[in-house]
């Protein structure tokens, strides 16, 4: 919503001045942070913020009537769910100022969250005036903030499994990765990696703690080679990922594009059409997924 | 307190499909070897996924399970076993976006439910993907959004719903889920197909929530919009066609610019 044009006029953003949010924790306010990572996984989020628009700027860049019902709104957006709620949106003060205080219900956000706060009109002004914002809810001001309740995907989720037991692994592979190739999912909740049981030596390299060099190895082989093949993935998605200039945070296709979206010529390879191109593709993938980071740096 | 279930990856998950889909008896179980568990949350304990494979398998009893069912049979069950599946599952919006936790309740906790409700020739309903798709828990969102308004719930088809919350502007908001399925449900007009007009007005809606922020309206106002556009839907589906929606045209709005000496057209924005 942010980047599109409104069909209505809209104030300059600095018509808004949104002080950044403050949480509560241990009954003491805090700024919030980019990361909350010690969020407990259930407890409610507290916030405050003051905001303050200059309504005269307002009413004259939007050709509002001085009458017009203004009403100061917050909503949010959990990545784990993808649900939004919002508390109930409040007349702004004649002055144009407001105190913002929201109860984020613990049970129901995750993941990356992204607080919006929107200025929106209350009630059709009545001027009748192509280009003059009537409909309620017309949004005239946003703000967001975003703050990362659980950590990111550098490794994603791992288990262990006895790889004997299921039709379809290997049971002489030592890691599998699911995957999801739906873009709009969930990375966090449809990524997994699987490591084989049987593999011991690399089940203790992936726990965490102190790591000898045979075990650093081992875990730099498995991150290029986890890498590599989301690499893959993202090449072979690309045209569908690069489909959308931008994919909500923390789904698939942000992971996928966020492999693509680098100048790297590398990553404009084809895949091979015949078989003899693919250990010239394989080097290629191999050397990108390194230069992209991942893996053991070459000395 | 929220409880955290089983997971069940989908590599396992399809294994067991591809098992029942082969001629192998579906079984239910509380557990699985290859299943997995969140490293935070408490665990529910087995009586409490046992209560609810019992409540769910009565459920569908009183449906016709285990015989085939008829398309209304389908419907009662999926509306009764949603409020059932919501009271048995007190868990986090964060736990059911989990799409290995919905695979173990389809391929280990209620198989033969999965089998019965859908069969095996879509893999959708067994292993997780879209969660709108997925047996058990599109039932558990749809308890969810529509929370007391279960009469609504009961008046719209698996289809009406899909097309209300695969769109995530509109189904990742109770909400607007709500004031808009009563709205569709209570729409009497019956000179247009069904079908056509919930396209038609789902489009206008998406159109409409690019710019209206839909949380700063009341349950009221929302209705009426709803309302309102399945209105203008149907007048163009009925070929009745719309007023103009600016009916003072562009000169007055170049006069007030004027007169303002404000500028006018697009707004930079952050």
């Amino acid at each position: 919503m942010r980047t599109d044009a409104k069909p209505y006029l809209v104030p300059l953003l600095e018509v808004m001045h949104h002080r950044p949010w403050s949480y509560l924790a241990d009954d003491e306010w805090t700024s919030l942070p980019d990361e909350l990572l010690s969020w407990d996984g259930h407890s409610d989020i507290h916030l405050r913020a003051p905001v303050s628009v200059d309504l005269p700027q307002l009413r004259d860049q939007t050709l509002l009537p001085f009458s017009s019902v203004l009403l100061v709104g917050v909503h949010w957006r959990s990545s784990s769910s993808g649900m939004v709620e919002s508390a109930p949106a409040v007349p702004l003060a004649p002055s144009g100022d407001a105190f913002l205080e929201v109860r984020l219900p613990g049970d129901r956000i995750g993941g990356s969250l992204e607080v919006v706060t929107t200025v929106t009109l209350g009630a059709d002004p009545g001027t009748g005036l192509p280009g003059v914002a009537h409909q309620p809810g017309s949004v005239l001001l946003e703000s967001a903030q975003k703050v990362l309740l659980e950590p990111p995907a550098a490794m994603f989720p791992v288990h262990d499994l006895d790889f004997a037991a299921v039709p379809g692994l290997d049971d002489h592979a030592s890691w599998h990765l699911e995957m999801s190739t739906e873009l709009a999912s969930p990375f966090l909740g449809t990524c997994r990696l699987l490591i084989n049981r049987r593999d011991q030596e690399l089940l203790a390299a992936v726990r965490r703690g102190r790591r000898d060099p045979r075990q650093e190895a081992l875990l730099d082989d498995l991150t290029h080679g986890v890498a590599q093949v989301m690499l893959e993935m993202a090449i072979r998605l690309r045209e569908t990922v690069l489909e959308r200039e931008r994919w909500p945070e923390g789904t698939v296709g942000e992971v996928l594009c966020g492999y693509l979206a680098t100048s790297d010529e590398r990553l404009q390879m084809a895949l091979p059409d015949e078989v003899d191109g693919v250990p010239a593709f394989r080097t290629r993938l191999a050397g990108a997924t390194r230069a992209l980071g991942h893996g053991r740096p070459l000395s | 307190m929220t409880l955290v279930w089983p997971r069940i990856p989908q590599t396992v998950a399809s294994a067991v499909l591809e098992a029942i889909a082969g001629g192998a008896r579906p079984a239910p179980a509380v557990a699985h070897a290859g299943q997995t568990w969140p490293p935070v949350g408490n665990r529910v304990e087995p009586d409490r996924m046992r209560s609810l494979l019992d409540g769910m398998t009565r459920c569908a009893g009183e449906c016709g399970h285990p015989a085939a069912s008829s398309p209304a049979q389908r419907v009662a069950f999926d509306r009764a076993a949603a409020r059932i599946i919501r009271e048995h599952m007190d868990i986090t919006w964060a736990e059911a976006g989990a799409v290995d936790m919905w695979s173990f309740t389809s391929v280990v906790l209620m198989p033969t439910l999965t089998f019965w409700r859908f069969g095996v020739d879509n893999k959708e309903r067994w292993v997780a993907s879209d969660l709108t798709r997925h047996t058990w828990a599109r039932l558990w969102w749809h308890a969810e959004s529509f929370g007391d308004d279960v009469d609504v719930l009961a008046m719209l088809g698996e289809s009406e719903l899909n097309q209300i919350l695969e769109r995530r502007s509109i189904g990742g908001n109770a909400n607007i889920v709500r004031a808009f399925s009563r709205s569709l449900a209570e729409f009497d007009r019956h000179d247009v197909a069904r079908r056509e007009l919930i396209r038609d007005v789902t489009k206008r809606l998406l159109r409409r929530l690019a710019y209206v922020d839909a949380s700063s309206l009341s349950m009221e106002q929302m209705t009426v919009m709803c309302r309102s556009l399945l209105d203008d839907s149907a007048a163009a589906l009925s070929g009745s066609g719309l007023g103009s929606p600016f009916p003072h045209g562009t000169a007055a709005l170049s006069a007030a610019v004027a007169a303002r000496g404000s500028r006018s057209g697009r707004r930079k924005r952050g």
